[in-house]
């Protein structure tokens, strides 16, 4: 059942992939920056054992919680929460990423994130027990921070279309490309389109919340499932509107740079 | 068992600020808009209008009031 895609269309099995791929993407992303940062200041070992130990955590979470609420919630109630959960992330990941793109608020920075990392943790030559395990708690807490918003993103919208398996193996996917490419490329993590990323996800998190909110309340949408292409369309041309409006109308402050804060994602 | 019920309001308190953060007004309008779900559902031909109007309607005005505040504490710290 935890596969199950007894929907009849697969329009919102294609979005749901999207969505969550992309979205564990970006995070998986500012969480590698940590663990890279503590490995080459710490050592390996650390890193991994904490960013390990934060998956295993958040995987725990998805089976514990995305489960349970599958087999005992009401689907309709499910869909009602699940749809608010989406909504609310959706409105919050655009409302960053309208203002991000007006030049309003700072962009995230990977590679100064890096630096203040590597300097927190460097600034002591001397690596006791204690500093020891703080290299460990550093990279789980940033792998847990950044993977929180996953996996309410997996529940969300696993759990409102009984997939929770589909959105957990997208989000596992783009955790294992992140680390693959980020192991070669380590340095190059900044380049990654993230506000555009942000966007997208933005866009379809909004798109698939009205959509679910509306299904549990009991509104029967024209189309069924294929209703979520005009809303995702409408979305994104209202959030490049919005974006277009707003770097017209304000004055981008002269001194925005990108943010250096980890978890101000 | 205090460590326990220290570690779940420590995860409550980060879902916390992860869903609703600085920006309480985007769970007010997000609550609003089930709400205007359940008013309208037994009217599908109005509900499958009325509900992505509402949505868009809160996106703009989430970054209205974004912008707002950002604007305000500008000239706050230029007056400063």
């Amino acid at each position: 059942m935890m596969f199950a895609t007894s929907s009849p269309a697969t329009t919102s099995l294609v979005g749901l992939l999207i969505a969550v791929f992309a979205a564990s993407m970006v995070e998986m992303v500012e969480a590698l920056t940590i663990v890279v940062a503590v490995g080459s200041t710490r050592g390996w070992r650390n890193a991994l054992r904490g960013a390990a130990a934060a998956l295993l955590v958040l995987g725990v979470l998805v089976g514990a919680g995305g489960v349970a609420l599958v087999k005992y919630a009401p689907i309709d109630t499910l869909r009602v929460v699940a749809g608010t959960l989406l909504l609310l992330l959706g409105l919050s990941w655009l409302r960053k990423a309208v203002l991000r793109s007006a030049g309003l608020i700072a962009l995230h920075d990977e590679d100064a994130i890096f630096s203040r990392t590597v300097k927190s943790l460097s600034d002591d030559q001397q690596v006791s027990k204690t500093q020891d395990a703080q290299g460990f708690v550093v990279a789980f807490k940033g792998v847990f921070v950044e993977g929180m918003e996953v996996v309410l993103i997996v529940i969300g919208l696993g759990a409102s279309q009984h997939r929770i398996g589909w959105a957990a193996v997208a989000a596992g996917a783009a955790a294992v490309l992140v680390a693959g490419v980020g192991a070669l490329v380590v340095r190059q993590l900044s380049e990654v389109p993230e506000n555009l990323l942000k966007t997208v996800v933005g866009v379809m998190l909004t798109s698939f919340g009205t959509f679910w909110i509306g299904e549990g309340a009991g509104v029967r949408w024209p189309g069924s499932d294929a209703t979520l292409v005009v809303l995702v369309a409408g979305f994104a041309v209202l959030t490049m509107l919005l974006i277009s409006w707003t770097r017209r109308t304000s004055r981008p402050a002269p001194e925005i740079t990108k943010t250096t804060d980890p978890v101000a994602s | 068992m205090k460590a326990v019920g220290r570690a779940v309001v420590r995860v409550a308190l980060a879902i916390w600020d992860f869903l609703v953060g600085d920006t309480p007004e985007v769970l007010v309008i997000t609550l609003a808009i089930v709400g205007i779900a359940f008013a309208v559902r037994a009217h599908d031909s109005a509900a499958v209008i009325v509900l992505p109007i509402c949505a868009a309607a809160a996106l703009i005005g989430v970054v209205r009031f974004g912008r707002m505040r950002i604007d305000a504490k500008r000239s706050e710290s230029e007056q400063h």
